[in-house]
């Protein structure tokens, strides 16, 4: 090489370190002139790592022994990640078929949303897939490198392992999470938790710091049903209403010593895996048929819960309390006797009684085992409007009774100005007002407790996520009904209502049962189509009851026996028989529970009782009851 | 023994020379280079591929192979890709013509079309071959040859036009490719013609015509003239997103940048941050301090191969120096240029540092020939 080529050479070498001096001129001039600008850039189109929302897991709903009645299990959403897909060729044919496989996506279909969302980073293809085909997908993904460009996000769907049982006591939860209707919306609060987030920002000296909050779950609930009890009064019912048509049935199954709630039901449940599907009551026609009001109020009157917010007039069910009020008040002893001529003539009208013929003279405590109504007006009377209407509103009728569900309505009561002679006479067989069947049940239980006005529950423990018990309810007393002794008496005549009076079809073979029919007139007064709720509340065992059942029939569709107890009563012994086992309540083998009523006709054959109402002459005025 | 026999017997005992320096500096800036893939790649190669060294590693395997070919190479000697054969009394340097040629041909007739160009030939588990990175060497071998054969020839307008011919076939395949690799192509040509000639003047009109081509070019590849549209407003162009995110780089990193790895604009800002961007995140993560030391490692790089240029053995060994020096540095410029948004974008990868593997093997065996040359000077000096 000439000395001159080498010159060249230099030459050519110095001109690169001018241009090299040059660019780094540039770098220092990019930092000087853009560097405060475009740093805060950098900083605002970070998306501060992975800002993901944890789920929180919503709390169990659990029957009183611990089976499973409602539960949030983890699904997970199939997200397509094109722009991944599109880094190699290699991916793409593995992939679709892998998803065909797996989840039998349309592999055509799939390229073309590929096609389509080229550079986007998140496609959600499907929702809510299980563990078992997320597995089964990671596990083809495991053996193929290829398959690529998916991933899974979790998510909870809410799932009643029992569908429809308890639909109503349980509730349905609502997109969000949110809880409606039943258990699921009262205790909403302590079921939802906290969501967790996993984040991240830039310290000061912009190094990105990662933090991942745990989401909180939410906690679990106990409730007092049992699934067991539930199914088998929800099975009878169902039976039932195979026989018989009827508007509605409540059955409500409590412990009287504690207030918690066993079982509770009507005849109209729904399924709460898919709480808007009338199709168990309606065809697809008919569904198609409905404008979307009538829709509404269908779905109002499937999801209506019978048990607390329907009201009605409760008929002889009410006797009971009519006594004990009249015995607290020490107005009638056990001894008193009255005598029934069929009717009796109050302000100038008739007002019969079930037995036309009259029931001649009766005990006090035959006035309830007969269902006498002339009786019951004469206790009525002797307690007087203020008395009456005072222990009404005693024993909880007219308030709501603050169970812990959603939709408990008030009943009506006749107002103390006006529960005049008349008013007065029908409400002590209890007809002229309405109550709801939480509260009679909930009054009834304190009768044959001991007095115990237990507030009805359907929650006894609340648990937190990590087990801790933060709530716990084994019964509140709110208020001391009766004394001890009128317990004690209606105990009695309410075993022999059932043993020899005009509940007997109520009897369960093996267990002392004790108990009250009603049968009520409903609505107007009618003497053609009269409508009729006939009812049954009663205790088990009779001498120390452990379960209370109060079986309510709204409205018989059958001219002959629509006005007959005798459905409710055997209803009533139907379930029994069946569900008192599962309640740790067996047969006892000898019988042996010895009455101590001074009866004045002890041989009166009740079997003949005619149970059925009939209208008094005045027409519409107060009804009469059996 | 005398100080005069002493300093004999040192010039008696001849050594040949090895340029260790430029060994070492090829060396670190390749391991460097590999560092600075890794920080840059395992965010998207973990989130991609579920694999954070997939780049590392494979950029690792031509460095390990290319190292090996280096030195290999460098113990040959130079001078025999143009002579003989022993058994087909062929040049190997017409082979090589010959065979690019083919490959350049090939790429522009069978090539699929993805993108506009084709640049790859896909070699299935191998990889992806890009031709046009042999095909610089061979223009560069093939200049020196030629120059070599009569550099009286250059003194006139002629004897350089005439060597523009000879290459113009390769050139314009190359260029019908790849405009960049088009580019780095004629001027290594036009370096190693520019250095032997002893008459600068036409070089004047050179420049001016080599102006007026790109211009022509620009204008009748209206893809190419978005690009300068690009350039002119790199904050509000919807396709300088990639620029502008190398921009936001560099000027985020400061004096002394945010430290190793913990740069956050290779997270996903930058596409294909670990190819030609990876100057940008440098500056990021090194700062202005590191970004500068790197530009100085290339320089002592371009210094060494100055140095075995001027005195190589033969014209044709500090031809081919010339040339490879030439090609070093006019990627280094253009890469850098691009990057700082000096000039219109061209994708062209930092030699040693940028994720590729040709680029590096074809780099290796350039730094290969220059050592090789340095072997055959004789002496001190």
């Amino acid at each position: 090489m000439t000395r001159k080529m080498q010159g060249t050479l230099l030459f050519v070498f110095c001109v690169i370190l001018v241009l090299v001096s040059g660019l780094c001129a540039r770098v220092i001039y990019i930092n000087a002139t853009d560097g405060e600008r475009y740093q805060k850039k950098v900083l605002s189109q970070q998306s501060y790592g992975t800002n993901t929302n944890l789920p929180y897991k919503r709390g169990d709903i659990l029957d009183r022994n611990g089976v499973v009645l409602a539960q949030s299990t983890k699904v997970y959403n199939v997200i397509l990640d094109p722009s991944i897909i599109a880094t190699d060729s290699r991916y793409k044919e593995p992939t679709l078929q892998a998803l065909n496989e797996v989840y039998g996506l349309d592999v055509g279909e799939l390229e073309r949303t590929l096609e389509e969302h080229a550079g986007s980073s998140y496609i959600r293809l499907l929702r809510k897939q299980s563990f078992e085909s997320m597995s089964q997908y990671l596990s083809l993904a495991a053996d193929n490198k290829c398959i690529k460009g998916v991933w899974f996000e979790e998510e909870y769907i809410r799932s009643y392992p029992f569908g429809s049982l308890a639909s109503h006591v349980l509730g349905y939860t609502v997109a969000g999470d949110v809880g409606t209707w039943g258990i699921e919306q009262y205790y909403n609060a302590n079921l939802i938790g906290t969501n967790g987030r996993e984040y991240g920002y830039y310290d000061s000296e912009l190094n990105l710091v990662k933090v991942t909050k745990e989401p909180e779950d939410g906690d679990t609930i106990v409730s007092t049903l049992d699934v067991n009890v539930q199914r088998l009064v929800e099975q009878k019912i169902k039976e039932f209403c195979s026989t018989w048509e009827c508007e509605n049935i409540g059955v409500i199954v409590m412990n009287p010593n504690d207030g918690a709630i066993y079982a509770m039901a009507s005849n109209e449940g729904f399924n709460l895996n898919a709480p808007r599907d009338l199709s168990l009551y309606y065809s697809e026609e008919e569904q198609a048929a409905m404008t979307q009001e009538e829709q509404l109020a269908a779905l109002n009157r499937m999801w209506r819960n019978f048990c607390i917010s329907d009201t009605y007039e409760p008929g002889s069910t009410f006797k009971p309390f009519t006594v004990a009020a009249a015995m607290e008040e020490n107005l009638v002893q056990e001894s008193d006797t009255f005598v029934c001529n069929g009717y009796r003539m109050v302000a100038g009208w008739r007002i019969n009684c079930n037995n036309r013929s009259g029931h001649g003279m009766v005990t006090l405590a035959e006035s309830l085992m007969k269902s006498c109504n002339p009786a019951l007006m004469a206790i009525g009377e002797s307690l007087g409007r203020d008395a009456f209407h005072l222990y009404q509103e005693h024993f909880g009728f007219g308030n709501p009774t603050g169970i812990d569900l959603p939709g408990e309505s008030n009943s009506i009561l006749i107002d103390l100005p006006k529960l005049n002679v008349t008013e007065l006479a029908t409400s002590s067989f209890g007809q002229g007002f309405n109550i709801t069947m939480i509260q009679l049940a909930s009054a009834f239980c304190s009768l044959v407790n001991g007095g115990y006005y237990y507030q009805p529950h359907v929650v006894k423990e609340i648990r937190s996520a990590n087990g801790a018990t933060v709530y716990e309810n084994d019964g509140v007393v709110v208020n001391m009904s009766v004394s001890s002794q009128t317990s004690d008496f209606l105990k009695d005549a309410l075993y022999m209502t059932v043993e020899s009076g005009t509940a007997k079809p109520a009897k369960v073979a093996g267990y002392l049962v004790g108990g009250k029919t009603g049968t009520a007139q409903k609505g107007v007064r009618d003497k053609e189509n009269q409508k009729y709720v006939v009812s049954f509340i009663g205790s088990v065992p009779a001498d120390n009851p452990e379960v209370v059942i109060y079986v309510v029939i709204d409205e018989i569709h059958d001219e002959a026996k629509k006005a007959s107890s005798s459905l409710a009563t055997s209803l009533t012994s139907e379930i029994l028989s069946e569900i008192l086992p599962f309640l740790g309540i067996y047969p006892e083998g000898e019988i042996d529970y010895h009455v101590d009523l001074s009866l004045l006709h002890p041989e009166t054959d009740m079997d003949t009782i005619d149970e059925t109402n009939m209208i008094d002459e005045q027409g519409n005025g107060a009804g009469q009851n059996e | 023994m005398t100080r005069d026999d002493m300093e004999q017997g040192k010039k008696l005992k001849k050594r040949r020379y090895y340029d260790y320096t430029l060994l070492f500096l090829v060396l670190t800036l390749t391991c460097f280079g590999l560092v600075m893939i890794y920080s840059v790649s395992y965010y998207n190669a973990n989130k991609y591929y579920s694999d954070p060294t997939l780049f590392l590693r494979k950029q690792a395997i031509f460095a390990v192979a290319g190292t090996i070919l280096m030195v290999i190479i460098s113990k040959f000697d130079y001078r025999l890709y143009i002579s003989r054969m022993p058994v087909i009394k062929i040049k190997p340097i017409f082979l090589l013509y010959l065979l690019c040629m083919a490959l350049q041909l090939y790429l522009v007739l069978f090539g699929e079309s993805t993108g506009g160009s084709q640049r790859w030939i896909n070699l299935g588990p191998l990889g992806k071959f890009q031709p046009s990175e042999i095909t610089k060497i061979c223009v560069l071998l093939f200049t020196a040859y030629l120059v070599k054969l009569a550099p009286r020839r250059l003194d006139k307008f002629r004897g350089f036009l005439r060597i523009m011919l000879i290459m113009s076939p390769l050139i314009v395949l190359v260029t019908l490719e790849n405009l960049s690799t088009g580019i780095i192509t004629v001027v290594i040509v036009v370096a190693i013609c520019f250095v032997a000639s002893r008459k600068k003047g036409y070089y004047i009109f050179c420049a001016l015509l080599f102006v007026a081509f790109i211009a022509v070019f620009i204008i009748l590849f209206p893809y190419r003239s978005e690009r300068i549209d690009v350039w002119r407003d790199i904050e509000n162009h919807p396709k300088g997103y990639q620029i502008l995110q190398g921009l936001y780089a560099i000027a985020s990193g400061g004096l002394f940048g945010k430290g190793l790895g913990q740069g956050v604009q290779k997270l996903g800002y930058i596409p294909e941050a670990h190819n030609d961007m990876i100057f940008s995140v440098i500056c990021e993560e090194l700062g202005m301090v590191g970004a500068f030391a790197v530009l100085f490692l290339f320089l002592l790089l371009l210094w060494r191969i100055f140095l075995i240029a001027i005195n190589a053995p033969d014209l044709f060994g500090s031809l081919v120096a010339t040339g490879v020096l030439a090609h070093v540095a006019v990627q280094v410029l253009i890469n850098v240029s691009v990057v700082t948004n000096t000039i219109p974008s061209t994708g062209i990868p930092l030699p040693f540092i940028s994720y590729g593997g040709t680029s590096l093997l074809v780099l290796m065996i350039e730094m290969g020939m220059v050592l090789s040359i340095s072997n055959r000077i004789e002496g001190e000096r």
